[in-house]
């Protein structure tokens, strides 16, 4: 890892634990100079958007981390796409509730922390649609779908509704594996998986 | 009403005529398809009415706060009501489907101000629709369409009501998503489009 590379973690996770303890509303590139051993000048020439950067990109990234999580966490894709998706669900809501740092921004600093989500929510999208373009490719071969499935539509149908899920489960009971079950099989994926 | 909306007359002279109130309303949903909520002012909408502000405070005593949560509640019931008049005239789940979602999102995506708001100031909407705030609208949107899509739920299911709930849903999740973040395979003003997302996903989704 370069040095360059090094600092710039340092720097994302001295933000993290600066929100972590602090709030959203608190954070000051200062403060997180000094959390990572650095200066405020080394930290705007390696972020030039200041705070703006730093919290975007800590989001970035505790996404990415995120999403990894959700996909280990979950049965394989070979297992069966209805199954696979499921399992993505159960374990994102999981998480989400587990994330004790997200969980207090959205409960206490929504309107903070909303519209930097919005911004890494097309990433969010555009990852999840990808991986379930894959999964949903996998269950096509293995002759788990209908013949006339459009797989593009498919993906983008089914990553929107799961991201809506899993952020406001509303009156589903996604701790419960046969509820999250019942909710892929029957309302998310009902039009493409064979009976 | 000439009285009324040409001179500065105190508080406590009245109500204002229902078609001056409604001339206000109309009025500031102008002002904020222009510049969004944050940057209209009192002044834009007394002067897009052709009302004096003593008539805009009388008939909206809170001043803007007051005059946007009225013209938000209007926005909302007129969604509502046009959504019905479509639905209504639908016997058929494929029909039903099609005019709903269609008409939803055109609504939402045609609708000047939100289109403003969406643009100007995601701030100040997207945080009043993300995660546990997202609940009391999908059950009051849920608790609308719902009674349209019972009679299409299979007739030996278990829980019919259950049923046509969550599909209920089930579709104001997928009107919300798809007018907030639009996807070029869903698009409202092609009708082929939402008829293939309606065979392919919704309907068999109601019919589970």
């Amino acid at each position: 890892m370069s040095r360059r590379t090094a600092l710039d973690g340092r720097v994302l996770d001295a933000t993290f634990d600066e929100v972590a303890e602090h709030g959203l509303a608190a954070l000051t590139v200062e403060a997180v100079a000094v959390r990572a051993g650095s200066s405020r000048a080394t930290v705007y020439r390696h972020f030039p958007g200041g705070r703006d950067e730093l919290v975007a990109r800590t989001i970035e990234r505790e996404v990415e981390r995120f999403f990894a999580a959700v996909v280990a966490a979950a049965p394989a894709a070979q297992a069966g796409l209805v199954d696979h998706v499921a399992g993505l669900v159960v374990a994102a809501h999981r998480l989400l509730q587990e994330h004790v740092v997200l969980q207090r921004l959205l409960v206490e600093e929504a309107d903070a922390i909303v519209p930097s989500l919005a911004t890494i929510q097309p990433l969010v999208a555009s990852g999840l649609t990808g991986h379930l373009a894959g999964a949903l490719s996998e269950a096509d071969e293995r002759g788990e779908l209908r013949s006339d499935t459009d797989i593009a539509m498919a993906a983008d149908h089914a990553a929107r509704l799961v991201l809506s899920y899993v952020g406001s489960s509303g009156r589903w009971d996604l701790a419960e594996p046969e509820e999250a079950r019942r909710l892929v099989r029957d309302r998310l994926l009902a039009g493409v998986v064979l009976g | 009403m000439g009285a009324i909306s040409t001179t500065d007359a105190p508080a406590l002279a009245g109500p204002v005529a229902p078609a001056t109130d409604e001339r206000i309303r109309a009025a500031a949903l102008a002002c904020i398809a222009r510049t969004g909520i944050t940057r209209t002012t009192i002044d834009d909408v007394v002067r897009e009415a052709g009302v004096s502000r003593a008539t805009l405070y009388r008939a909206f005593p809170g001043g803007k706060d007051v005059l946007v949560e009225a013209v938000l509640g209007r926005e909302v019931h007129r969604f509502f009501v046009e959504l019905s008049g479509e639905l209504a005239r639908h016997d058929d789940a494929e029909g039903l489907l099609t005019a709903g979602v269609g008409g939803a999102l055109r609504f939402l995506t045609e609708h000047p101000a939100l289109g403003a708001v969406l643009v100007h100031e995601p701030g100040l909407l997207l945080p009043q629709v993300a995660f546990h705030r997202l609940g009391p609208i999908l059950d009051a949107a849920a608790a609308f369409a719902a009674p349209y899509l019972r009679p299409h739920v299979r007739a030996d299911h278990a829980r019919p009501d259950h049923a046509a709930t969550e599909v209920a849903e089930l579709l104001v999740r997928v009107v919300l998503t798809c007018a907030l973040e639009p996807t070029e395979r869903v698009d409202p003003h092609d009708h082929a489009s939402i008829a293939r997302l309606v065979r392919q996903h919704l309907l068999p989704a109601l019919t589970a």
